[in-house]
């Protein structure tokens, strides 16, 4: 397998405070009610005591991306360099197709503009050797972007808590539980 | 803009700036020929945090002017007296010294919510090794993720405090040589502590007894180890209390002076400006004004305040604040706010819940469209804060309007008359040491300099009467308080107003969120996004007997006032507890009316605090 670029992330030590969705909105100018990145806060059990769990997610750049496969006008193209899935905004026809089909809930229905549209790992900052703006905007520095067989290689494991993995087989791994 | 509809209507018509500040001055003028100029009363807070355009220029003109003098007591007012009874100061270790320590206690705050760029230092801690423990009745996300998690009932930590202190002195785990050479009062605190066994601190407390001897034997025996207490838990009638209490912890383990050790709570102390040049209270003359607590600002406008009463507040002039959202008992905020013959006043960059009252609004800039400088409530930086934008539209700071009011009123001193760099040049002009290298022109090219200070304490010196670290402190005696450390039950409570507590059982508290600056930023499209909403967390236990599940519209209650909320059921809060974020305005609240209209205004035991989580409530079904 060639490269493939993931979201790494340390749900350890999360705190929810979603500055990484926040800054996604602010750089992709995005419309209300349009969340290429969210957090989720999942109230869950560790070490014998009720907890809250925090988990970011947005594109997973899939191996089989459901909104390629499903796409009536070829709009998702996986580039072969890094793997990150992009779309062709002039393409979409707002069929609502991929919508549906993505597992991860990561493309978004804009009503106002009739269309469909997802993350693209901030692929403008990504040529000029930036990380994307969600990575920069975490103030712990959970989040991050780096090859998934690098990653694997370093540890990073395919499950964390509140994440399902889907047939699509998403780029995104985490930092294995802190005891 | 001035107002054309009713109070509270929030309808405008244009006007120039020209006739804006015309209409002020002349106001203010006739105000204080009929009234006196104690009759007028600036209302701030934190909107921003300039040195310039919060902390400075502004009460030049109020001196000048000689209003009524403004205790800005809302935030931390208690703790910083209780902690200066025992160090002799309040500032204390470095935030970036956490990255070395062995143990972090988070203490009543929610690092989440309130201090989030500090958590990257406890977690290089923790990458190595480090413990973390919060000590907090809401479970934030540090608590989550804690190897220790104690959420003891609101308004015992002094009890817990004095716990674990007798633990540790009953176990032998003090520093010997520490209290020995550096304390004042080690037998007052060992017969203290005493009235303090760990029976009868699980009971005041609601922590198991194991727990807190878990927690004591592994305070006194993880070294080093950092105390950082928060703001929130001293907003109680007994915070300085707790303040105090939890303060002396550190100095009975020897954590004091130490590298990655220590304790902390604000750094003002360390804002080493010249604050006389800057603040100019010389411009106060001969004359003795009066004082209003920012917490009674609903009674100090009914005249309700032994300073008001017979003495009418005329004219309110609120500038980097919203207090009808953010302050307490706001219905009786608005009562006042309504009165006809009160000349308002509101500067903002939005139409707030206080700026619908306004007679007169004027569009404030904000920090990213003017030059300022500024310092850290923790961090050790003085950082100059160049315009990002220019102002928009016809905005302007803080800085040039009080200059151009100045100029109509006709006060002739030149300190109206200094630009930005002006005043900056002169503030930091202090001669402090702290400030060594720190001048305008270094901060023009660093933008941000470090002051200049090793490990706090590292000399054993100690500002004190005595010179050291004081168990015993005859001044907090003097103040009418235990000489040593005491708990005390909450102004509202089970034990102080039983009445009351039958009417009211629930606890409610009213933390900051992450998603909002106090009220600040509740009408931005992107956070209304990502808010919740007013979410009231309530514990299993009380929503079983209340029949409330997670998702359904409640009522909180009490003789104050009354808030439509959404129940999210959680142990993230014990039985008697429940928690629901500040500050939402009002205008986008369900029914009109946010969380603060239940909030007392009752002022706490030290520094006129207030007291946002003495808060009794009851909570029904809606």
């Amino acid at each position: 397998m060639g490269k493939q670029l993931g979201f790494y992330y340390n749900q350890n030590y999360c705190i929810g405070c979603q500055a990484c969705e926040t800054a996604c909105k602010n750089k992709n100018k995005l419309d209300v009610g349009v969340r290429w990145r969210k957090v989720d806060t999942i109230e869950t059990t560790a070490n014998g005591r009720p907890v809250e769990k925090f988990l970011t997610h947005a594109c997973m750049h899939c191996e089989k991306p459901a909104c390629a496969e499903v796409c009536p006008v070829n709009a998702y193209t996986k580039r072969a360099e890094d793997g990150i899935v992009i779309q062709d905004h002039d393409k979409c026809v707002g069929c609502g197709y991929c919508v549906y089909a993505c597992p991860y809930q990561a493309v978004q229905y804009n009503k106002r503009e009739g269309k469909a549209s997802k993350c693209d790992m901030c692929l403008d900052y990504q040529k000029q050797g930036e990380p994307p703006a969600c990575v920069r905007g975490c103030p712990l520095q959970v989040l991050k972007v780096s090859d998934v067989s690098d990653m694997e290689k370093s540890g990073a494991v395919k499950e964390c808590i509140g994440f399902p993995v889907f047939e699509t087989h998403p780029s995104m791994r985490f930092t294995p539980p802190k005891k | 803009m001035k107002r054309v509809g009713k109070k509270g209507e929030g309808k405008w018509e244009k006007i120039s700036w020209d006739e804006a500040y015309t209409t002020i001055a002349n106001k203010f003028q006739e105000i204080i020929r009929t009234d006196g100029s104690e009759a007028i009363i600036p209302y701030s807070y934190s909107g921003n945090l300039g040195i310039i355009n919060n902390y400075g220029v502004p009460f030049r003109f109020w001196s000048k002017l000689g209003a009524t003098n403004l205790e800005r007591a809302v935030c931390s007012d208690a703790g910083k007296p209780a902690t200066k009874y025992t160090y002799g100061q309040t500032a204390g270790i470095d935030p970036e010294s956490y990255a070395r320590t062995k143990l972090f206690v988070s203490w009543g705050i929610n690092h989440a919510a309130t201090n989030v760029h500090a958590i990257k230092f406890i977690n290089q801690a923790r990458d190595n090794g480090a413990k973390l423990v919060e000590v907090n009745p809401v479970r934030t996300p540090l608590g989550s993720q804690a190897d220790l998690l104690i959420q003891p009932k609101p308004g015992t930590d002094a009890a817990l405090a004095l716990g674990m202190m007798n633990v540790i002195i009953q176990e032998g785990l003090y520093d010997k040589d520490f209290v020995a050479n550096y304390t004042l009062g080690f037998d007052k605190l060992v017969e203290k502590v005493k009235q303090y066994p760990v029976d009868k601190v699980a009971q005041i407390t609601g922590v198991p007894a194991q727990t807190i001897i878990d927690f004591a034997r592994m305070y006194a025996t993880t070294k080093p180890a950092i105390i950082r207490v928060g703001y929130g838990m001293q907003r109680n009638t007994n915070g300085g209390r707790m303040v105090r209490a939890i303060s002396l912890l550190p100095a009975l383990v020897g954590m004091v002076g130490v590298d990655g050790g220590g304790y902390v709570y604000i750094n003002g102390d360390y804002w080493a400006f010249d604050w006389k040049a800057l603040q100019r209270p010389d411009l106060v003359g001969d004359r003795k004004l009066r004082s209003v607590n920012m917490n009674e600002i609903g009674k100090a406008l009914l005249g309700e305040t032994k300073e008001t009463k017979g003495k009418p507040i005329k004219a309110l002039f609120v500038y980097n604040s919203n207090p009808l959202a953010i302050s307490t008992n706001t219905n009786l905020i608005k009562k006042g706010l309504l009165r006809e013959d009160l000349f308002t006043v509101v500067v903002d960059p939005f139409i707030t819940d206080t700026a619908d009252y306004a007679d007169i609004l004027l569009p404030a800039a904000t920090f990213f469209e003017y030059e300022d400088v500024n310092q850290d409530y923790l961090g050790w930086y003085v950082r100059l804060n160049l315009p990002a934008i220019p102002a928009l539209g016809e905005a302007k700071s803080n800085l040039e309007i009080f200059a151009e009011l100045a100029k109509r009123m006709g006060f002739p001193e030149d300190c109206f008359k200094e630009s930005a760099a002006d005043v900056i040049k002169l503030a930091l002009k202090s001669g402090n040491p702290l400030f060594e290298g720190i001048t305008y022109d270094a901060l023009r090219e660093r933008h941000w300099m470090k002051i200049k200070l090793g490990t706090p304490f590292a000399d054993r010196k100690f500002k004190t009467p005595s010179g050291k670290v004081e168990f015993y402190s005859e001044a907090l005696g003097k103040a009418g308080f235990d000489p040593v450390a005491e708990h005390i039950p909450p102004g509202e409570g089970e034990e102080k107003t039983p009445q009351l507590y039958a009417k009211y059982p629930i606890r409610f508290l009213t933390p900051a969120t992450k998603n909002f600056i106090s009220s600040q930023f509740h009408n931005l499209s992107y956070i209304k996004e990502i808010y919740e909403g007013p979410i009231v967390f309530i514990n299993p236990a009380d929503a079983k007997q209340r029949g409330i599940s997670t998702g359904q519209w409640v009522y909180a209650f009490n003789d104050r006032g009354k808030v439509r909320l959404q129940a999210k059921v959680s142990e993230a809060v014990k039985p008697g507890v429940a928690m629901s974020a500040k500050a939402p305005w009002h205008k986008y609240s369900p029914e009109g009316t946010n969380i603060n209209a239940l909030a007392p205004d009752a002022l706490g035991d030290m520094g006129g605090v207030s007291t946002y989580h003495t808060n009794l409530v009851q909570i029904a079904k809606a």
